[in-house]
């Protein structure tokens, strides 16, 4: 039994191994490293943020005096190598200048055509680079790949104005080329899920060994003890043979009391409603809107008026009147079991 | 049984004869009913008072009127105003010119039984006079103060209908009435008896059955009608039910703001031995609890805003309380 457990458990582990892949949030260690990338000789290529190709293979001065500025432009892919499946695309592009934030306006591109990749996001910025002091707008494109295979971004026309109006330009960032690897495998929930798996299974089993032990230990069923047949009638009947008790300790009130609450509990058993909780007088008149035997009823009736008289009124009764009412009783619930 | 509760089933089946004639000469007079003069009679024989909530036309005044001249007893009926004052209920001190001196003009409190109409339409000021004088059975006119005679009973109505321009009893004073009766339309033979016995000719006036006296005797016969334990407790727990109706397992607290008060256990007793009486018992059964318990407690369970939201009166409440408390 034990063998099938761990033979259960190791398919089970080469049955999920393929399900478990790494999420893009759970791969910080890839990002920033250079990009697989693929470019036609002659044209911008993506390159590291450290030393990229200028962009300006178009540059289109409308006035000479724009030339101060020394417009570029350039393309950056994150992450730069091995880009697997699931992984979050970043493709920046950046126009910059020699000069201030605000003298030259670039307008956001129109999205580039894209193969195997879907766009999720573009997020414009302006900022000054730091170690060339150059003016930076700069568009990022949040993308992620569709399927491991060859991958397509399209190329990017920029196009700029001097704020003033006086002078304007666009530029062509060239195409980008890179290959999506397939999803990675996540070793560490791999092996944490194994090992749940494994545990569920093998508690499973020891659950299982020990109900079987437990069935095959279990003594033979001893002889069904006999049930509890009697109806509520007969138990009545029971406590009532039993009420002689009270007399025979003079306890008068305590036994007309248990009378009256043993004839409201007849009734009640006969039928089929809690009449417990109602007087005398209520009884009699439920007894008589459900068409209760009259005679019956009368009986009853001078029954739980005798106890009411002894609870309530002081009344001390007879010898021989506590005698009949305990027959009456007897002799009325006795009848209705029989019918 | 033993000779002392011998003697009291005695009494009160002797005393108890002019229930049945009393009812009987009544009956004559009024059509069905039998609820309001049953606790008219019970009111009477307790020293208590009454307020009736009826819609108009249901033979109030008729059936007060009808059991004071039943018990040869002096009836007033005092339609209250807005500008009721106090010393139109109870008189005031006249100057004799002759005489040189102030004498009490007496007003109608000076009466057995006191039909006091509409009551919530008087101001707090006419109202506690009468009120007062329910309580103390004595009025003070000027420096003098005047027992009233017995026997002497309030029956206030208030219309359910009509509530503007009204001054509605504040709770304290609703507590001072024994029962609260709401009364309903006859069926449909009565209604067709009372067409028949009202319309053209004159009501039938009722022969003199008993004498104020022999209320007050019938009194004393009442307050010794035995109550065993066991109901006493039966009492308490249905009026302690409605303050903490979670002590009796049912499931009405929220509804309750506040519960009866210790005049209820009194009333409760007063008014369930008056209910044997005219059964002709010489003591009191869970069912005389029950039939009269209502009377006296719907006034005086005091509902809550969720009562009221969900539909439900104060007489909901108490039956469910009725219900569930366990009979001895």
């Amino acid at each position: 039994m034990k063998i099938k457990s761990w033979a259960l458990c190791a398919m089970m582990f080469i049955l999920l191994l393929p399900c478990f892949s790494q999420k893009p949030e759970d791969n910080p260690d890839v990002f920033g490293k250079t990009a697989g990338a693929e470019s036609p000789e002659g044209e911008t290529d993506a390159k590291e943020s450290a030393s990229p190709d200028k962009g300006e293979a178009r540059v289109i001065y409308s006035k000479p005096e724009m030339e101060r500025f020394a417009i570029k432009g350039e393309s950056f892919l994150i992450p730069q190598e091995k880009i697997h499946l699931g992984d979050e695309i970043r493709y920046i592009i950046q126009l910059s200048w020699e000069g201030k934030l605000g003298e030259i306006e670039v307008d956001e591109p129109d999205p580039p055509l894209l193969n195997n990749l879907k766009l999720m996001k573009v997020i414009p910025s302006n900022k000054i680079s730091p170690e060339t002091n150059r003016a930076i707008a700069e568009f990022t494109y949040l993308m992620n790949g569709l399927e491991k295979g060859k991958s397509y971004v399209g190329m990017i026309d920029a196009s700029y104005r001097l704020k003033d109006g006086s002078g304007q330009g666009s530029l062509r960032i060239k195409e980008q080329r890179f290959e999506i690897l397939p999803r990675r495998h996540n070793w560490k929930r791999i092996g944490l899920v194994s090992l749940s798996v494994l545990g569920i299974l093998v508690a499973t089993a020891a659950i299982g060994y020990g109900a079987f032990y437990l069935i095959k230990r279990r003594p033979a069923p001893a002889p069904a003890a006999e049930a509890d047949v009697s109806s509520p009638y007969e138990r009545i009947i029971g406590e009532l043979s039993s009420m002689k008790l009270f007399l025979i300790e003079g306890e008068i009130r305590d036994f007309y009391s248990k009378l009256a609450k043993l004839a409201k509990g007849f009734l009640s058993v006969n039928q089929g409603e809690e009449l417990a909780k109602l007087t005398t007088e209520e009884i009699l008149q439920a007894l008589q809107e459900k068409n209760f035997n009259p005679e019956q009823r009368d009986r009853i009736f001078a029954i739980l008026e005798l106890c009411d008289r002894v609870k309530f009124a002081g009344y001390v009764p007879t010898h021989s009147e506590n005698e009949q009412a305990l027959k009456e009783l007897e002799v009325l619930i006795r009848n209705h079991r029989k019918m | 049984m033993n000779p002392e509760m011998a003697a009291i089933h005695e009494k009160v089946k002797e005393e108890s004869v002019f229930v049945d004639k009393l009812t009987a000469e009544i009956g004559k007079v009024i059509v069905g009913q039998r609820y309001l003069i049953e606790r008219l009679l019970i009111a009477m024989l307790t020293n208590g008072h009454i307020l009736i909530e009826g819609v108009p036309g249901l033979a109030k005044t008729l059936a007060v009127k009808t059991l004071a001249k039943a018990i040869r007893a002096r009836f007033q009926r005092i339609q209250f105003t807005p500008d009721l004052l106090p010393a139109d209920l109870m008189g005031t001190m006249i100057y004799n010119q002759k005489e040189g001196t102030f004498f009490p003009k007496k007003g109608p409190l000076f009466s057995n039984l006191i039909l006091a109409d509409e009551i919530n339409r008087a101001p707090a000021k006419a109202q506690s006079a009468l009120l007062e004088a329910m309580q103390e059975h004595q009025v003070t006119i000027g420096d003098t103060t005047f027992p009233l005679e017995e026997p002497f009973m309030v029956l206030a109505t208030q219309n359910p209908i009509e509530q503007e321009g009204t001054y509605p009893l504040p709770e304290a004073q609703i507590d001072r009435f024994m029962l609260k009766l709401h009364v309903t339309y006859p069926n449909k033979k009565e209604e067709r008896e009372i067409m028949e016995r009202m319309a053209g000719s004159a009501p039938r006036e009722p022969d003199t059955v008993i004498a104020p006296a022999d209320i007050i005797r019938a009194r004393d016969v009442v307050n010794r009608i035995y109550v065993d334990e066991k109901i006493k407790n039966y009492i308490v727990d249905i009026v302690f039910a409605t303050r903490e109706p979670e002590t009796y397992k049912i499931d009405v607290g929220k509804y309750i703001e506040y519960g009866a008060s210790p005049r209820a256990s009194i009333y409760l007793t007063q008014a369930a031995r008056a209910y044997a009486f005219l059964r002709h018992r010489g003591h009191v059964t869970p069912d005389d609890v029950k039939a009269i318990g209502m009377d006296v407690l719907r006034h005086r369970v005091i509902i809550t805003y969720e009562a009221e939201a969900d539909e439900l009166t104060s007489e909901d409440i108490i039956r469910k309380i009725f219900d569930e408390v366990e009979v001895p």
